[in-house]
Order: structure tokens, then C-alpha cells, then sequence
């Protein structure tokens, strides 16, 4: 009687020597050797660069299409359009720069596990924010009643793109503060896991960073 | 063969002598813009030079800035190096042999 192929198989397995059956073993959470590693970089921090890099690469063809105008007239402004606040704009500045040191204070706060902290940290970045866009919203009020608009030619389409454009931005991040601060009472971060605080306050440096840029470009 | 400083001085000098022989035909390389353009005293294509050159240096700006960055990052976090937070710990590998009976 011949033999079935099941058990000409099973002879052949007790026959063949011992293999060890191989695992790599990491042990977690300080064990005799040492902890899980953690990636150099997380995947929310490459986002966020990649985002930024192209939000810079989208600045920086407004800014080359200001520059066109800019550095190509002769008189800036020009004849008969009014020239661009700079007071009240300088203490625009100084406000969206402390909503940036606001922001790092929550960032703080959380890195040592400090939730009241964080909360407090948002909740001024956001009013510093609001503040901000308050403050510009005015400006432009003021402005479209002197006559600057965005058909005024290249000095108000500029200058209301550029600023526009950052200011929608703003816009954008104090909604994203707002969220990162909804899911901060809801408990979602610790001093462990913030990333979601860490990217956010990265893109709000970034805007705060970017206007500094914005105004000593376009008010100056 | 040649030592490094000297291959990267003569890579930093053609790069300045590229460049910085271009200057004077800078905005003047595509036809429309030198029909259209008065030339290296007109206003606008002043205008124009500055914004390719800022332009151009941006991509260079944010590779530089980002790649610097993840650089650092990586060479901070590599297992056996000093961090911040003391000597980064190699994870320890252990081979287990597990029982051949059991693996059946």
C-alpha cells in the first residue's frame, strides 16, 4: 500500500534537524534592555515640514510678484494713494508676537504634563489672534475709505493679497488652535503624546515668523 | 589625489565666477524679456532681477533649512550617541529558542 504524501511529509519533519525558531525580542518600557525606540522624527513633524515648505514656496511667489512692483517703480507709494499705517500696525505686531509666546507657553505647559497650562496658553493665542485680525480688519476700513483698493493698481492688489492671504491664514490657525484646544478638554493629550499641540504650535510660530517678514517687506 | 579643501575651492570659485559673470545679463535670457525690458537701468527689470533671484534662492533656502534640520534630528536620536536626555539606549536583541514541540 503506498504511502500518503501526509506522511511521507511528517517523516521528513521529524527527520530534519532542529531549527531554532528565531525572534527578536526589544523590551518595553525600561526593561533589562533598554525601551522601544521612538523615530527621530514622528510623522506629524515631517507633515507639518512638508506643509510649511510648500506654504513658503505659495509666500514666496507673492512676495516675487511684489517684488516686481516694488523694486520696478520708481515712487512708492504712488502719487496720490495713502501710505500704509504704521503705528497702529506696529502694535498689530507686537500683539500676534505675543500670541506666539502664548503659544509656546502651552507647549510648555504640556511638555510637564501641566493641562491648565496648555488651556490657558491656547485660550490667549486665540484671543491675541482674534485681536489681530480685528485690528487689520479696521485697517483695511480705513483704508478703503482713503481710496487704496484692490484695483487701485499694483500697490493696493499686492498689498491687499499679500496681507489678505496671511491674514486668511491666521484665520485658519486660530480655528486649528480652537480644535487643538476642544480636544485638549476632552483629554486627548498628556506630557507623553502633545504632538498634535507641537504642530499646531509650529504652523502658528510659522504664521506669527511670516509676518514678521510681510511687514517689513510690504510697511516699510 | 586632491585634498578636500582644495576640490571645494575650486567648486566655490567657478560657482562665484558662473554668477557673478552673469550679473550683467541677469532678466536678459528669454527673448520677451529683453524686448520687453529697457535693459540693466530700467526700473522694472530691476524689479524683475530681484524677484528671480529671490525666487531662485527659496527652493535652496528651504531644502537647506529642512534638510539641516532632519540632519540634526537623526544624529541626535541615533542609538549609542549622547542626547539631551543621556546616552540613547541600543535596544537589546535576544534570540529565543522556542520549543520545538511547542512550535508545533
Amino acid at each position: 500500500m503506498p504511502r500518503s504524501s501526509n506522511t511521507a511529509l511528517a517523516d521528513a519533519t521529524l527527520e530534519a534537524p532542529p531549527q531554532p525558531n528565531l525572534q527578536v525580542v526589544v523590551p518595553r518600557d525600561g526593561g533589562p534592555g533598554g525601551t522601544v525606540q521612538s523615530p527621530p522624527v514622528s510623522n506629524a513633524r515631517v507633515a507639518i515640514a512638508m506643509f510649511l515648505v510648500a506654504e513658503s514656496m505659495f509666500f514666496a511667489g507673492l512676495i516675487g510678484a511684489y517684488l516686481v512692483f516694488r523694486v520696478g517703480s520708481v515712487v512708492w507709494p504712488p502719487p496720490g494713494l495713502p501710505a500704509l499705517p504704521l503705528g497702529i500696525t506696529w502694535l498689530n505686531t507686537i500683539f500676534l508676537f505675543a500670541s506666539g509666546v502664548t503659544m509656546i507657553q502651552a507647549l510648555r505647559g504640556i511638555r510637564r504634563g501641566d493641562q491648565r497650562a496648555l488651556r490657558i496658553g491656547l485660550a490667549w493665542t486665540t484671543a491675541l489672534g482674534a485681536v489681530f485680525v480685528a485690528v487689520q480688519g479696521y485697517e483695511w476700513v480705513q483704508l478703503l475709505r482713503h481710496g487704496l483698493t484692490a484695483s487701485s493698481g499694483p500697490y493696493g492688489s499686492t498689498f491687499y493679497t499679500l496681507i489678505g492671504t496671511h491674514a486668511v491664514h491666521v484665520v485658519g490657525a486660530m480655528g486649528w488652535v480652537g480644535y487643538v484646544a476642544w480636544m485638549t478638554h476632552r483629554g486627548r493629550y498628556s506630557a507623553r503624546t502633545h504632538d498634535g499641540v507641537e504642530v499646531c504650535a509650529v504652523y502658528w510660530l510659522y504664521v506669527c515668523a511670516l509676518w514678521g517678514i510681510l511687514f517689513w517687506l510690504v510697511y516699510h | 589625489m586632491m585634498p578636500r579643501w582644495l576640490v571645494l575651492v575650486v567648486l566655490l570659485s567657478c560657482g562665484a565666477a558662473l554668477f557673478l559673470g552673469a550679473g550683467e545679463a541677469a532678466a536678459q535670457g528669454c527673448a520677451m524679456c529683453k524686448t520687453s525690458l529697457g535693459g540693466p537701468g530700467d526700473p522694472l527689470s530691476n524689479g524683475i532681477n530681484a524677484s528671480i533671484f529671490f525666487m531662485m534662492s527659496m527652493p535652496f533656502v528651504l531644502f537647506t533649512v529642512v534638510g539641516g534640520w532632519l540632519t540634526y534630528m537623526f544624529r541626535k536620536h541615533r542609538p549609542g550617541t549622547n542626547t539631551s536626555e543621556g546616552v540613547a539606549p541600543r535596544p537589546e536583541l535576544k534570540l529565543l529558542r522556542a520549543e520545538r514541540e511547542g512550535a508545533r
